[in-house]
């Protein structure tokens, strides 16, 4: 009698735990009636049922993330980029998303998986490397965001957002030598230029001042000259002034003076006939004159 | 409505009277919980011991198996007490979930809670700053390869949305930076970067973050952005270090030749005036000059009008002595009838000379010396060591 207790006792529990159930906040239930869907919106609380008939499943009704593997795509100027980009969505539409996927979501990232990268091959195809790395400007994640969400609605899944995390040149080509190489010689230009100013602008300020001192320096020459000449002139003045009073006198005293002047090295010998005047007093007999 | 307010206060627990003693004291606050697990008991007791009152004596059978259920009811309500205490610890925040759906927030402190499975509660690290540093390799607007490091500082704002926002937060902060990163840095010129105000840079970061965390509903604010490092490519950066050595060349390059313009033009100027002052010098001694010998002439012209004929005789006689005192001479008698060869050897005269400082005269009178040349007939000066006849003998007395 008492086992049999237990076991209707035992029954009972199963029965009360199997009618009962638990909605978190971090989830979505659905219920299920033999495998179809009764009801799915449940809000988090504890909520009841009929037991082993009715069946709940639970989805998570946070934002997931999608984060997909680097995986290369190509520009319209046919360059090969490596791009690394993430998915934000959630769960939009439980029966959806329950009857796309079987409420897995493995399954569902699967599905989700080459809807977004068919967005992105698209999008990137259209656009330059240039117009695809500056995506600020033209709204790239904008528009892939929409399309793929377009896409996605078919399994009950919203795309909130989808952001490219690295856009790579690959590392296996030359690509990325030939960026370093150009990146190089622009440095170099540079690098050639701001010398070849420096030397200009050196040359210049050299020349100026040889210049200046070239010009400072002429002036004073001429200056000079004229200063010598005009102390020549008032001299050749004074001179002349005081020399022309009485010019044979003049001559006779400045040739004197010359003479005096020639002969005062006392290296000179001197012949002399003792007939000339200044002998005229001088040997055997002054010569009566 | 929480039970009970921060700072902990036993007032007012659940079971009014003191945390967990069983099902005993059943004053009106209590909830129907209590009233189940009473009927449960009594159930129990009924099956297993035929009632309460059956409990204290009796069958040995009874008595067995209610103490089990005893024992078992004993570790359930002590499991339950210590389930209904929470510590909240000061960097944390609490979040209460009942069946599942958010009821209230908890307070750093003492709380209780009702035990699982009615009331769980969710633990939020709420003040701790969490970081995320990552390094890239990134492409900038002009196809040219930049390397930054960056971080960030974040922390929890809403723990409610923080839990059941996202299913990983952090994770999606750190992606959400990453994109934000990448887009600023593909939006700006490599020129822009290096050489522009870093603030800039985080300034555009933050505002893409910020509005991103919003739609994410993280439950996460920013409060610290920066950038560690932002540099170009290990790769190509001697060329840009040589780029900046030229930038550095150039300004040498004009400071030296600037240095050299402030001392040649100074130096020159100083030439110039130089030059000047020589030549006015050289004016004023020529005139100077002038002024005294033209003077000294005046007045011996004065003098001379006086007496000219003395004067004359007198200046003459006077500079021929001083002339003809200092130089060595010969004299010669040229008169008509001789025909002698006379001969001079001027080179041995001008030899002794050299020898002594002091001028001896030499003459030879007519006819004593033979055979010295005739060398010149009039008055006249010879021009030392150009005469080549030098054959004979000398005299000298």
């Amino acid at each position: 009698m008492k086992s049999g207790f237990l076991i209707i006792l035992a029954l009972i529990v199963l029965l009360l735990i199997n009618s009962m159930y638990v909605v978190n906040e971090r989830e979505f239930a659905a219920k299920f009636r033999l495998g179809a869907i009764t009801s799915s919106d449940i809000q988090p609380g504890l909520h009841f049922k009929w037991p082993f008939i009715e069946t709940v499943r639970r989805f998570d009704k946070r934002l997931l993330t999608l984060d997909a593997m680097p995986e290369r795509y190509l520009t319209s100027e046919k360059k090969d980029v490596s791009v690394d980009f993430f998915v934000r969505w959630r769960i939009s539409d439980v029966s959806r998303f329950y009857q796309a996927t079987a409420g897995s979501e493995e399954n569902a990232l699967a599905r989700l998986n080459p809807i977004v990268k068919e967005a992105v091959r698209n999008e990137f195809n259209q656009r330059t490397l240039a117009q695809v790395v500056a995506d600020i400007r033209t709204n790239l994640t904008d528009v892939l965001t929409s399309k793929s969400d377009e896409a996605a609605s078919t399994l009950g899944i919203k795309i909130v957002d989808l952001r490219i995390k690295r856009i790579e040149l690959p590392e296996d080509s030359e690509v990325i030598d030939s960026v370093f190489r150009r990146m190089r010689e622009e440095r170099r230009r540079v690098a050639n230029e701001l010398r070849a100013e420096g030397q200009e602008a050196a040359e210049e300020v050299r020349a100026d001042a040889d210049r200046q001192r070239n010009v400072a320096l002429a002036n004073a020459e001429r200056d000079a000259q004229r200063l010598r000449g005009e102390g020549e002139g008032q001299a050749a003045q004074i001179y002349a002034s005081a020399y022309g009073a009485d010019a044979e006198f003049y001559g006779f005293y400045r040739s004197l003076q010359a003479y005096r002047e020639a002969f005062s090295s006392g290296d000179d010998i001197m012949v002399l006939d003792p007939k000339s005047e200044f002998f005229r007093y001088f040997g055997e007999g002054a010569i009566a004159r | 409505m929480a039970w009970n307010e921060p700072g902990g206060g036993k007032q007012r627990d659940p079971w009014s009277g003191g945390g967990g003693n069983n099902g005993n004291n059943n004053s009106g606050g209590g909830p129907d919980f209590e009233r189940w697990l009473k009927s449960m008991n009594e159930r129990f007791g009924r099956i297993f011991g035929g009632g309460r009152s059956g409990r204290g004596d009796g069958g040995s059978s009874g008595a067995g198996a209610g103490g089990i259920v005893l024992l078992v009811l004993a570790a359930l309500v002590l499991w339950l007490a210590y389930d209904s205490v929470v510590v909240v610890e000061e960097r944390e925040r609490g979040v209460v979930l009942r069946f599942g759906k958010f009821e209230r927030n908890m307070n750093p402190g003492l709380n209780f809670k009702f035990p699982r499975p009615i009331e769980s509660v969710l633990r939020v690290d709420f003040t701790t700053v969490r970081s995320v540093t990552e390094q890239a390799r990134m492409l900038t607007r002009d196809e040219n390869l930049v390397v930054v490091k960056f971080n960030v500082q974040y922390r929890v704002a809403d723990p409610h949305l923080f839990l059941f926002g996202t299913r990983d937060p952090d994770d999606g902060l750190r992606q959400a930076t990453e994109a934000a990163v990448r887009q600023v840095i593909g939006a700006n010129t490599l020129d822009e970067i290096l050489i522009g105000q870093r603030a800039l840079l985080v300034a555009e970061v933050r505002d893409v973050l910020q509005t991103t965390l919003t739609d994410y509903q993280t439950g996460l604010e920013i409060s610290d952005v920066n950038f560690q490092e932002v540099e170009p490519p290990q790769e190509v950066k001697a060329a840009f270090d040589d780029a900046i050595a030229a930038r550095e060349d150039k300004e040498r390059l004009i400071r030296e030749a600037e240095a050299y313009a402030s001392r040649v033009v100074p130096e020159a100027r100083g030439e110039a005036a130089r030059i000047t002052l020589e030549s006015e010098g050289f004016k004023e001694v020529t005139i100077a000059r002038a002024t005294g010998e033209s003077a000294r002439f005046s007045l011996l012209v004065e003098q001379y009008r006086l007496a000219p004929e003395v004067t004359r005789k007198r200046l003459l006689l006077e500079t021929m002595q001083e002339v003809l005192a200092n130089n060595p001479k010969v004299m010669i008698d040229v008169s008509e009838g001789s025909q002698s060869m006379l001969y001079l050897p001027l080179d041995r005269i001008l030899q002794d000379r050299d020898r002594q400082p002091t001028a001896p005269s030499t003459a030879a009178s007519r006819n004593t010396s033979p055979g010295p040349t005739n060398v010149e007939p009039a008055r006249a000066a010879v021009e030392p060591r150009r005469d080549t006849r030098t054959t004979g003998r000398e005299s000298r007395r």
